[in-house]
């Protein structure tokens, strides 16, 4: 029996596990998008696989060292002391390539299985593939880069060399590729021998106590909010615009079974897969409830795989949001990811209204502009997403644009923008009267300009540019977003579709705005 | 400088520690008070020392005056003025959300609203080159709103300033010509990230009018012949009415570098290279480190808005014995909760070391009320004593600290088991052994005036100043390269530092320049700043490895800034030995120790005797300060009259 005070103990511990080796992951990362933009997470698993803890800045990670790591025990039964395994199969377990895994088992005294796992995942910058780092309208996963099964990638402290030779001779820059591996295995390194100090303050069985005490809370206060939920089924349909080959109006659909402390979220209605890069993977689709359901809880729970025990969640497979090889899914993260929580909370939105939020813009926005840049004599890739509105809520008006939900990255300098790549931004503001109105209004999107200045080919994928996030209880829907070049040639304003890959010549302008958050209530006025 | 008579004074919302320093010898003392009444306290303070016939030299004060303004959003009403089409960025800026699973998202303001913001047609482009001239009618236009809308300050934030200030410093002009004070990004900064300069340049403008009247009102109320110095951010100190006036926002955090400042000095008298500091006050906890030489970071945070300047690095981890401490309605302790339960009982650590009977209430200020948790938490010990609930509270609060201080130290690519603990504050000392034993670290070191360290620090402090350039080099891997043009631009900002130097009546002394550039591989984002010498490129190589864990030798590096850093080696100030004493054990304490409830000895520290040990448990009191040694630790003065708890 643990009682309170051991209970915050084994909780701050564990934690400072993972919070150091975030730590030395974004101090030895190459890539921005994990130093500056937070996109990585770190977490600790116990002998069943059983997620103790974890740090996952972006939302949309959450889940990925729960199934990836059942994906090694399943297919690796035998492991050692100073193995490493590598993983970034979206389809077991993984959310896109990019996103590449580690996980090290750690043996204690003379065990013959591990105690525990260390996992870390990471944003590579890019992986091979056509997309040279951005999101572009891939029609397969073949087109977006190198596929990673789980291997070894070290064998009892031994490299595999051969595996990343292979690997290095796929992507277009292996020496960042090759930092950035070495910082994540640097990353495990560090989670095993604080676990192994650890070890030395308490004993194994303690441990394993009070990892399991902290799952039960957790499992606790998930099931004292699915209990104030009323019971009932509510179900809620929104659509995703397109996927930018041919499929549009593409649907999502969730229905939540409320009964008494326990919930079943069912997507198994949901479109099929679709041709373009707008599937999801299950991993994605769990970690949207994880992440809205957490949220829900009134209290600072630990993230453990006790959150999710009275859960459960349908799909069926080879639909959109349990997409299988080899779907293309590298706007699945970004905008169907976002298009899950918009149906989740418009389906508990029928249930307790006062607590959920209008729809936020419901999409990245990600814009990757390609070309070769003359001044510094070599190719370039610049890649973003753009910041929206967000939805209101009852007794919550927001103030300004963000990135919500599922993802939360930190956008670049735009001086930085303009000194690394031929570009320059000319506007950055915010895009009155994007916002939803209502008792309590969305907040505004935002408006952005580009000026290419050189040659290049740009693709957007963007959503809510046909379907407006939705307001609730009254509350006005926000403003679609609008996509549209200028030719520095004509001055002459063209409007493009939401997903779109166009050449642009130097001095052309590109304008993003985006769409505003939802309103909540009716406007007496 | 005559460095004979010198008045130091920390002063902050609830406590003002003064130090005379005359001859070697130093006399403290503690003034408590209300968040209203500091300046009548720092002029009580200096008239008290005067009735004792105390004249100072020199004034050396710090102030949170600054932070508490924009802690609370009650500064100047600001304008900023910025570049068309970026009105709005300032809002939007890089901030993501706050919290990552919350579904009404919040954010820290900026200290201005829409309604403050002007945009200029102009506009500058990443080489410096001016792409669109100043629209000089539009500024024009811009004055006469100034005034019409009463404000009181101006922020001028163009972007890519620091490649080319031509327009900021027309703007800045015309704006001078209406009396306001202005505030000019490109000065207060040469980094080209805008969203942390314009907010930098904001905060400036915000606190520069309050800062300059606290500082005329003190100057008024005291005796013209005292040298008024204050306290800065970058280490040094500066003329009162010369810093305020210019770069206000480096008197941010000036208490804390006092102390850092003067853990420093103690780590040079004892030949220590590598040290922690730790310095737990009334309201807050803050960090620092620093190996051979301290570390100067160029960006702070206040308020989760980041700035941008000069200063000491440190990282504030806590709010002192303010540090909130919860206990749930099932009985779970959380301290420093990052989302508060409406439901629980609240306490702070005062509260605990109250119930734990280490303190009486009489220590604390007025402002913070003290409670005994023992009644409370009866309802929750089915399973433990009301001993061991406490202890276990105290369990949580030092590994909370702890994983904060071995973060903070990560982050430098290092381990704190590699760094001695320099503990200081009024509580710093208590807490310094609980949260060693947590990191592996086998000594502390608790200065002599731990519990007014901040302002005994501040004697040591000297005049620096710093200045910064934009500068963009590329450097192929090889190593030939040539540096004239570089040389020529530190000859031109050390003329720029000697002049505000010499503004600073150093007389003859001549100061010591230090040069720096920020570096980094093609491609990053963030730079490291390395001496500019002979090895520069090697050095750069070596100090990524150490930051951040690997170098790359092909790799093209970019040059992105040029520093130059004047100090004024002044003649160091010396503090009379301390005379030996006998140990009388002074009283004892029933206290809570270990799960238990046990008398320990209670030792005057001026009582202790040099190299004669002591073993925990003990509690060590001195004026200000409460040192506690728990058991498996030992303690002993060394020659210094520096108390070093080690572990058994």
């Amino acid at each position: 029996m643990v009682n309170q005070v051991e209970l915050e103990i084994y909780r701050q511990s564990f934690l400072s596990i993972v919070e150091e080796m975030s730590v030395t992951l974004k101090r030895t990362a190459f890539s921005q998008k994990i130093r500056e933009g937070g996109a990585y997470s770190c977490g600790l698993f116990d002998k069943n696989g059983r997620m103790i803890t974890c740090i996952s800045p972006i939302p949309f990670h959450l889940a990925v060292g729960t199934f990836t790591l059942k994906t090694i025990q399943q297919q690796i039964p035998h492991m050692n002391s100073g193995d490493v395994y590598i993983i970034n199969d979206p389809f077991k377990g993984g959310t896109h390539l990019s996103n590449i895994i580690l996980i090290s088992p750690v043996f204690i005294r003379d065990s013959k299985r591990p105690s525990f796992y260390v996992m870390n995942s990471a944003h590579h910058t890019e992986v091979g593939g056509v997309t040279g780092g951005g999101v572009l309208l891939s029609k397969s996963i073949i087109e977006e880069g190198v596929f990673i099964e789980p291997i070894k990638l070290i064998d009892s402290g031994k490299i595999n060399q051969e595996f990343l030779n292979a690997f290095y001779s796929k992507v277009s820059n292996p020496k960042e590729r090759e930092c950035d591996l070495k910082a994540q295995i640097t990353t495990n390194r560090v989670g095993i021998d604080n676990l192994l100090s650890l070890l030395e303050k308490y004993k194994y069985e303690e441990l394993y106590k009070g990892a399991e005490a902290l799952m039960n809370y957790s499992e606790f206060w998930m099931k004292k909010t699915v209990e104030s939920i009323p019971d009932g089924e509510y179900s809620f349909i929104d659509y995703l615009d397109s996927d930018g080959l041919g499929n549009k109006k593409i649907k999502l659909r969730v229905q939540i079974d409320i009964k008494g402390d326990k919930a079943v979220f069912n997507f198994s209605k949901s479109h099929e897969v679709v041709r373009g890069p707008l599937n999801a993977v299950y991993s994605i689709t769990y970690a949207a409830v994880f992440y809205v359901l957490r949220a829900l809880v009134e209290k600072d729970i630990p993230l453990n795989d006790g959150c999710m025990r009275p859960i459960e969640i349908q799909t069926k497979k080879h639909t959109i949001l349990n997409a299988s090889y080899p779907s293309s899914i590298a706007g699945g993260v970004t905008e169907t990811a976002q298009r899950i929580v918009d149906v989740i909370l418009g389906a508990l939105s029928k249930a307790i209204p006062d607590k959920i939020p209008a729809a936020s813009q419901g999409t990245m926005n990600n814009i990757t502009i390609m070309g070769f840049d003359s001044l510094k004599n070599k190719q370039f890739t610049f890649y973003e997403t753009i910041p929206g509105g967000v939805g209101a809520a009852f007794g919550y008006t927001p103030s300004t644009a963000l990135q919500t939900h599922m993802m939360a990255v930190l956008n670049e300098s735009i001086e930085s923008v303009e000194h690394r790549y031929p570009i320059r931004i000319l506007k950055y503001a915010l895009r009155r009267g994007s916002g939803g109105g209502g008792s309590f209004s969305g907040s505004c999107g935002v408006i952005k300009e580009y000026q290419v200045m050189t040659d290049c080919s740009v693709t957007i994928i963007s959503e809510r540019r046909l379907k407006s996030p939705y307001g609730l209880d009254g509350g006005k829907a926000g403003k679609r977003g609008v996509n549209y070049f200028i030719k520095s040639a004509n001055s002459k304003e063209t409007f493009i579709e939401g997903k779109v890959t166009l050449e642009l010549s130097k001095g052309d302008r590109i304008i993003i705005e985006t769409p505003g958050g939802g309103g909540w209530g009716k406007d007496d006025e | 400088m005559n460095q004979d008579r010198i008045l130091s004074i920390y002063s902050s919302e609830l406590v003002t520690d003064f130090t005379k320093y005359e001859l070697g010898r130093v006399e403290v003392i503690k003034k408590f008070h209300s968040k209203n009444d500091i300046f009548s306290t720092i002029l009580s303070g200096i008239k008290y020392f005067e009735s004792k016939g105390f004249f100072p030299k020199k004034i050396v004060l710090s102030t949170t005056l600054g932070n508490t303004i924009i802690e609370s959003e009650k500064g100047a009403r600001v304008a900023l003025i910025t570049t068309d089409g970026f009105k709005d960025f300032i809002f939007i800026g890089r901030r993501k959300k706050d919290k990552n699973f919350n579904l009404k998202p919040e954010l820290n303001n900026h200290v201005i609203s829409g309604k403050q913001i002007f945009e200029v047609e102009e506009r500058v482009i990443y080489n410096g080159k001016i792409d669109k001239e100043l629209n000089r009618k539009e500024v024009k236009n811009i004055s006469k709103l100034l005034i019409a809308q009463d404000f009181e300050s101006v922020a001028i934030a163009l972007i890519n300033s620091p490649k080319n200030n031509l327009n900021e410093l027309e703007i800045a002009q015309q704006i001078e010509k209406i009396g306001l004070p202005v505030s000019i990004s490109s000065k207060l900064s040469s980094d080209c990230r805008e969203y942390e300069r314009v907010s930098t340049t904001i905060l400036n403008a915000f606190i520069t009018p309050s800062l300059i009247n606290f500082v005329k009102n003190i100057k008024s109320n005291i005796s013209s012949n005292y040298d008024l110095k204050l306290m800065c951010a970058n280490g040094g100190i500066s003329d009162a009415i010369n810093i305020t006036e210019k770069n206000s926002i480096q008197t941010l955090f000036s208490g804390q570098i006092g102390g850092i400042i003067g853990a420093k000095a103690v780590a040079k008298e004892v030949q220590l290279k590598k040290a922690i500091t730790f310095d737990m006050r009334y309201n807050s906890t803050d960090i620092s480190i620093f190996d051979e030489h301290i570390t100067i970071t160029n960006q702070m945070e206040i308020n989760s808005l980041p700035v941008l300047t000069s200063s000491i690095m440190m990282r504030t981890i806590g709010k002192g014995v303010m540090t909130p401490i919860e206990i749930e309605q099932d009985g779970l302790i959380r301290v420093s909760p990052e989302v508060s339960d409406k439901n629980s009982k609240k306490f702070m650590l005062s509260d605990l070391l109250f119930s734990m009977g280490f303190v009486e209430k009489s220590i604390f200020p007025e402002e913070i009320k003290v409670e005994d948790m023992s009644n409370y938490i009866t309802q929750y010990l089915e399973n433990l004593s009301k001993e061991s609930y406490f202890e276990g509270v105290l369990k949580i609060l030092s590994i909370q600290i702890s994983k904060q201080i071995r973060n903070f130290v990560a982050k430098r690519g290092d381990k704190t088991s590699n760094y001695t603990l320099i503990a200081y504050g009024e509580f710093g000392s208590f807490f310094a052994p609980l949260v060693a034993n947590e990191l592996n670290i086998t000594k502390i070191i608790i200065p002599k005036f731990a519990g007014t360290f901040s302002s005994f620090g501040m004697l040591h402090a000297k005049k620096v100043k710093d200045t910064s350039i934009s500068f963009h080099k590329i450097m192929r891997p090889s190593k030939n390269h040539d540096f004239d043009d570089i040389k020529k631009h530190f000859k031109n900002m050390c003329n720029i530092v000697k002049k505000e130097l010499l503004a600073e009546n150093i007389g003859d002394l001549e100061p010591k320049y230090y040069y720096l550039v920020d570096l980094r591989y093609e491609g990053e984002t963030q730079e490291i700043t390395v001496p500019f010498t002979e090895s520069l490129i090697d050095d750069f190589h070596s100090e990524h490895e150490k930051m951040f864990g690997y170098q790359s030798k092909n790799s093209m590096i970019e040059l992105v800034t040029l520093r130059v850093r004047g100090i004024v080696v002044s003649k160091e100030i010396t503090i009379n030995s301390i005379q030996d004493s006998s140990p009388i054990n002074v009283m004892e304490r029933r206290v809570m120790v270990d799960g238990e409830n046990i008398v320990v000895s209670v030792f005057e520290r001026d009582s202790l005797i040099k190299d004669k040990t002591i073993v925990g448990p003990i509690l060590i009191t001195e004026y200000g300060a409460l040192t506690y040694v728990p058991k498996k630790f030992e303690c002993e003065l060394d020659l210094y009259g520096n108390l070093v708890i080690s572990k058994i």
